[in-house]
C-alpha cells in the first residue's frame, strides 16, 4: 500500500474519533464523526458556521460530553470521571478564540500557573521555562505586564505559551485568530506554523484557508456534524468534486476577501 | 426667643465618656458582624453555585429567608422569641451579633454569588483545560476574580450595616445610638443630641467608605 511507503502511516494515532455523536436535546450537532490524528500531524478542521467544529474540539478534552461513539487519546478511551479527565487535560493544550488569559495574573504568571499548580513544578524552574516559552512567542519583554495591556495578537501568543508550558502531546486550536484584528492574524499564525514545524501534533479549527493549505497535513471538512471531505489540503481545498465542499469553499473565499480588505 | 440661642451644646462634652463607649461598641459590632458575614456569606455563596442541588437549595432558602425578614424583627426574634421557645438565652450583645450576622451573611452571599456568576465561563474552561480540578479552578481562577469584583458592593453592605447597627439599641445593646438616646432621656436636649449623633455616624462612616474606595482601586483588574 502506498500509505506505508510515505512513512507517516507508521506514526501512532494520538487521537481517534470513532463515530462521535453529540446532540443538544433533539438537535444533533455531531452525527458520527470519524477520523484520526497521528503523532506529529497537523489536521485542520474547516466548515461552515454551526457545523460542529468547536463542539468536536471541546469533546476531545471533555469540556463537552458526547452522546455516543468513542474518542481515543493515545490509544485509551477518554475517561468520564472529572478527576481522570483532569489528568488527560494536562497533556492536551487548548487555545481559545477569546484567549481566556487570567486577567488577575501577569503574563508570566499565566504561563507558570499550569506547571506550578497542576504539575507541581517548582516556581523557579517553571519561571525559567516560562521565560523560554515567552521568548519563543516573542513576548519575553512583556512578562510583567497584565494581559489587558497586550494587543489581541500578543494575548493569543501568551495563551499559546501557557498551553505549551504543560508540555502537551496534542494542541487544540479553536479559531485562534477569529477574534483578532486582521493585522494581528499573521503573528499568531506564524507561531502556530513554527509549532507545526517543531513537530507538534495539532488539531486546528480555522477559517484561514491559506494557512490550512500551507501548514496542514490533512484537512477535514465538517458540515452539519458530518465529515464531508478529508485528505491532503491540495485534494480537499483545490480539487474537491464534492458539491457541498465546493459551495463551502466559495463562501470562505468570498469572506476571506472581505476580511483582507482593511489590511492594505 | 431664638431657638438657636437656647441650645446647650455642653451636654455633648459632659457625656463624652458615655458616647465614646457607644462608639466603641458600634465599631466593634460592625467589624465582628462584617467578618462573620463575609465568612458565612462566602460559604453560602459557594454552596449555592457548587452544582449539587442538596447543597444549593438549602443555601438559597437560608439566604432568601434572612434577606426577607426585616432586621428589627430578626433582632426581636433572637432576643425575645428564642429564649421563650428554646433554652437559648443570649446576652443583648450576642443576640445583636447573631441577628446582624444572619442578615449580613445573606446580603454578602448574594453579592458574592453574583460576583462568581459574572466571571466568564471561558475562564473556568481555560483553567480546566490546563488540567486543574474543578475546585482548583474555582480557588485559583474564578474566586480571585470574583472577589475583586465584589469589593464595591461589599463596601456598600459594610456602610449600611454600620448604620443598621443602630437598631440594636432596641434590644438594649449600649451602642452609640443607645448611648445618645439615654443622654437625651436624661437631659431632654433632643436637638443637640440627635445632631451630634448624626455627625458622629457621618464622621465614622465617611472614612470607611473612603477606605473601601481605595481598596477597590488597588484591587481592580482590567479585563
Ligand atoms: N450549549 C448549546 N446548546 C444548544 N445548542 C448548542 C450549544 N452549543 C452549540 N450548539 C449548537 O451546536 C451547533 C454547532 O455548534 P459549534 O459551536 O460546534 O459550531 P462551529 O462549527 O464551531 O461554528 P462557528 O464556526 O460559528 O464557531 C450549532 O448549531 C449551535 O447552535
Ligand atoms: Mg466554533
Amino acid at each position: 500500500m502506498s500509505m506505508l511507503a510515505n512513512g507517516e502511516a507508521l506514526a501512532p494515532d494520538i487521537l481517534v474519533f470513532d463515530g462521535v455523536v453529540k446532540s443538544y436535546g433533539e438537535a444533533p450537532v455531531l452525527q458520527g464523526v470519524s477520523f484520526s490524528v497521528k503523532a506529529g500531524e497537523v489536521v485542520c478542521v474547516v466548515g461552515p458556521s454551526g457545523s460542529g467544529k468547536s463542539t468536536l474540539l471541546r469533546c476531545v478534552n471533555g469540556l463537552e460530553k458526547f452522546t455516543a461513539g468513542r474518542i481515543l487519546f493515545e490509544g485509551a478511551e477518554l475517561p468520564t470521571s472529572e478527576r481522570s479527565l483532569a489528568q488527560i487535560r494536562q497533556r492536551i493544550g487548548m487555545v481559545f478564540q477569546h484567549f481566556e488569559l487570567f486577567p488577575h495574573m501577569t503574563v508570566l504568571g499565566n504561563v507558570v500557573e499550569g506547571p506550578v499548580q497542576v504539575l507541581g513544578e517548582s516556581k523557579a524552574s517553571a519561571r525559567a521555562r516560562g521565560l523560554e516559552l515567552l521568548a519563543k512567542v516573542g513576548l519575553e519583554s512583556k512578562q510583567h505586564e497584565r494581559p489587558a495591556n497586550l494587543s489581541g495578537g500578543q494575548q493569543q501568543r501568551v495563551a499559546i505559551a501557557r498551553a505549551l508550558a504543560m508540555r502537551p502531546d496534542l494542541m487544540l486550536f479553536d479559531e485562534a485568530t477569529s477574534a483578532l484584528d486582521p493585522q494581528m492574524v499573521g503573528e499568531v499564525l506564524g507561531v502556530m506554523k513554527q509549532l507545526a514545524d517543531d513537530g507538534m501534533t495539532m488539531l486546528i479549527v480555522t477559517h484561514e484557508m491559506g494557512f490550512a493549505k500551507r501548514v496542514a497535513d490533512r484537512v477535514v471538512v465538517l458540515d452539519q456534524g458530518q465529515v464531508i471531505a478529508s485528505g491532503p489540503p491540495s485534494d480537499v481545498l483545490e480539487n474537491s468534486a464534492n458539491p457541498r465542499v465546493r459551495e463551502f469553499l466559495q463562501q470562505v473565499r468570498w469572506d476571506g476577501a472581505e476580511a483582507e480588505a482593511p489590511r492594505t | 426667643m431664638n431657638f438657636l440661642d437656647n441650645l446647650d451644646w455642653s451636654v455633648i462634652p459632659s457625656n463624652a465618656d458615655l458616647l465614646w463607649s457607644g462608639v466603641q461598641l458600634t465599631v466593634v459590632l460592625t467589624f465582628v458582624t462584617m467578618i462573620l458575614s463575609i465568612i458565612f456569606g462566602t460559604v453560602l455563596a459557594v454552596l449555592r453555585v457548587c452544582g449539587y442541588r442538596v447543597l444549593s437549595w438549602p443555601s438559597a432558602f437560608v439566604v432568601n429567608f434572612f434577606r426577607s425578614v426585616p432586621l428589627l424583627l430578626l433582632l426581636f426574634w433572637v432576643f425575645y422569641v428564642l429564649p421563650a421557645t428554646t433554652d437559648i438565652r443570649l446576652s443583648p450583645f450576642l443576640a445583636a451579633l447573631v441577628g446582624l450576622s444572619a442578615c449580613g451573611s445573606a446580603y454578602v452571599a448574594e453579592v458574592i454569588r453574583a460576583g462568581i456568576l459574572s466571571i466568564r465561563k471561558g475562564q473556568r474552561e481555560a483553567a480546566l483545560a490546563l488540567g486543574m480540578t474543578r475546585s482548583k479552578a474555582f480557588l485559583r481562577i474564578t474566586m480571585p476574580q470574583a472577589v475583586r469584583r465584589v469589593i464595591p458592593p461589599l463596601a456598600t453592605i459594610w456602610v449600611s450595616l454600620f448604620k443598621d447597627t443602630s437598631l440594636v439599641s432596641t434590644i438594649g445593646v449600649a451602642d452609640l445610638s443607645h448611648a445618645a438616646l439615654s443622654v437625651r432621656a436624661q437631659t431632654f436636649r433632643v436637638f443637640e443630641i440627635l445632631t451630634a449623633l448624626a455627625v458622629i455616624y457621618l464622621l465614622l462612616a465617611y472614612p470607611q467608605a473612603k477606605l473601601t474606595d481605595w481598596l477597590h482601586r488597588r484591587l481592580r483588574v482590567e479585563e
